[in-house]
């Protein structure tokens, strides 16, 4: 665990560091494989940038919306450095929506700017298990294995490494097997997301803290099997579905 | 080989959802049991690490005397401008939080500090809260305090509910921590 990096008098916290490494690298990715999804790298740049902007300035407003009394005789600290004044829930979603409209105007097809952000989530989620290791967050149940860490008074599954590794290799296998032009819109997303979800469900068992239960069951893992639902029924619906005759001009 | 595939991939689909009903189920755990709340750690969901310190003023404070009390804990020293940024809303927190169970304690990091300029400091900011003085460090160790300042959030069972790594704190976000601990 080391969630600061100490240099000289600077002290940077290692989780923030580990993300927007994590987003530079999916940022460059997206740039430099937009072309084999069929999609202009400027466009999903913007896209991007402007979700990106959107999410921290959502976050904050839904931090505030959240407890507007606290904010009463102290409306400087709105504006803030500090990110505990932030609702990554919110944020999230207004985040996705702000990318969601860009994408819509610009009449660029959904599907094929998900595929584009495949390796961009695969980046950032390798990143974020890695932020979530450094900070000792979401760490693992108690265990005997030989490669268990010792943290928290306990030697424990590194649950946070396994998934940051699966996410890696999921990542790994968009950027060697995506490179294909005659598979529909939206099938690399979906297999991404299929994976991934797949991963999360299995490694959640071995993960210790977490959201709350509903009669022993653990929320998170309900959440990931309904979105992993979803996912496998868009995908059959996807694979099934015959392209657009846009879409086969856009593929050449 | 596609076709073969493609007759494959709603009987794979069902077989990927089986396998995570029954990996769900197998994780299940035993309901209301959170076995963390008995570790000392300083980590969120840990029970708070114990300490007995002296202040300034000789006056000696314990965090299990505190039991039953929430509790935010602050550790700073006289040198580092966000701590010093943030002290004043920590003043005023305490002035508006007095009248309830909460209390606020800002341990100051003196193995890396003067006492001199903690009291130089502490008169010149009229801070009225307690400071607690770590002269050995040995509970800055037991926090894993790796940052000034670093604040911790403890509920009324002395379980850590949250932790603010740097500074300076918003008041508005020490009130909505304090109303958090107080409503828990």
């Amino acid at each position: 665990m080391f969630p600061v990096i100490n240099i000289g008098p600077l002290s940077l916290p290692t989780p923030a560091f580990i993300l927007i490494i994590g987003y530079l690298v999916g940022s460059y990715l997206l740039d430099k494989k937009a072309s084999i999804f069929s999609t202009d790298s400027e466009l999903i740049d913007r896209a991007l940038w402007i979700g990106t902007a959107s999410a921290l300035l959502g976050a904050r407003i839904s931090y505030i919306a959240g407890f507007p009394t606290a904010f009463k005789g102290d409306l400087i600290s709105i504006f803030s450095l500090n990110p505990a004044l932030l609702d990554p829930v919110g944020g999230l979603i207004i985040g996705c929506s702000a990318a969601f409209l860009v994408v819509t105007k610009q009449k660029i097809d959904n599907w094929a700017f998900l595929d584009s952000l495949t390796l961009f989530l695969g980046a950032l989620f390798a990143s974020y298990f890695l932020s979530r290791f450094s900070s000792g967050d979401g760490y693992g149940i108690v265990t005997d294995c030989p490669w268990g860490i010792y943290l928290w008074g306990a030697v424990r599954h590194p649950v946070q490494l396994y998934k940051a590794a699966f996410a890696l290799i999921v990542l790994g296998f968009v950027l060697v097997f995506a490179p294909s032009k005659t598979k529909p819109p939206g099938i690399t997303f979906l297999l991404f997301s299929v994976s991934t979800l797949s991963y999360l469900i299995f490694f959640t068992h071995f993960q210790e803290s977490g959201l709350p239960l509903i009669s022993g069951f653990r929320i998170e893992q309900v959440m990931y099997w309904l979105l992993l639902l979803a996912a496998l029924l868009l995908l059959n619906f996807r694979s099934v579905t015959p392209p657009t005759k846009e879409q086969n001009e856009t593929q050449g | 080989m596609k076709t073969y595939l493609n007759n494959l991939r709603i009987p794979l689909s069902a077989a990927i959802l089986a396998a995570g009903l029954f990996w769900i189920s197998f994780s299940r755990l035993p309901v209301d049991i959170n076995p963390d709340a008995t570790v000392e750690a300083a980590q969120v969901g840990f029970l708070a690490p114990d300490f007995n310190l002296s202040s300034l003023d000789s006056q000696e404070i314990g965090l299990l005397d505190l039991k039953g009390k929430p509790v935010i804990l602050n550790f700073w020293a006289s040198w580092c401008p966000p701590c010093k940024a943030e002290m004043p809303a920590f003043e005023q927190a305490f002035q508006e939080y007095q009248a309830t169970d909460l209390q606020i304690i800002a341990i100051n990091a003196t193995d890396q500090d003067s006492q001199s300029d903690v009291s130089r400091f502490i008169q010149q900011h009229g801070i009225t809260f307690p400071i607690p003085l770590d002269s050995t460090g040995s509970v800055s160790r037991d926090y894993l305090i790796h940052s000034l300042p670093t604040t911790y959030f403890i509920d009324k069972n002395g379980v850590i509910k949250e932790i603010i790594i740097g500074g300076p704190i918003p008041i508005s976000l020490l009130r909505i921590q304090a109303n958090q601990l107080l409503s828990d």
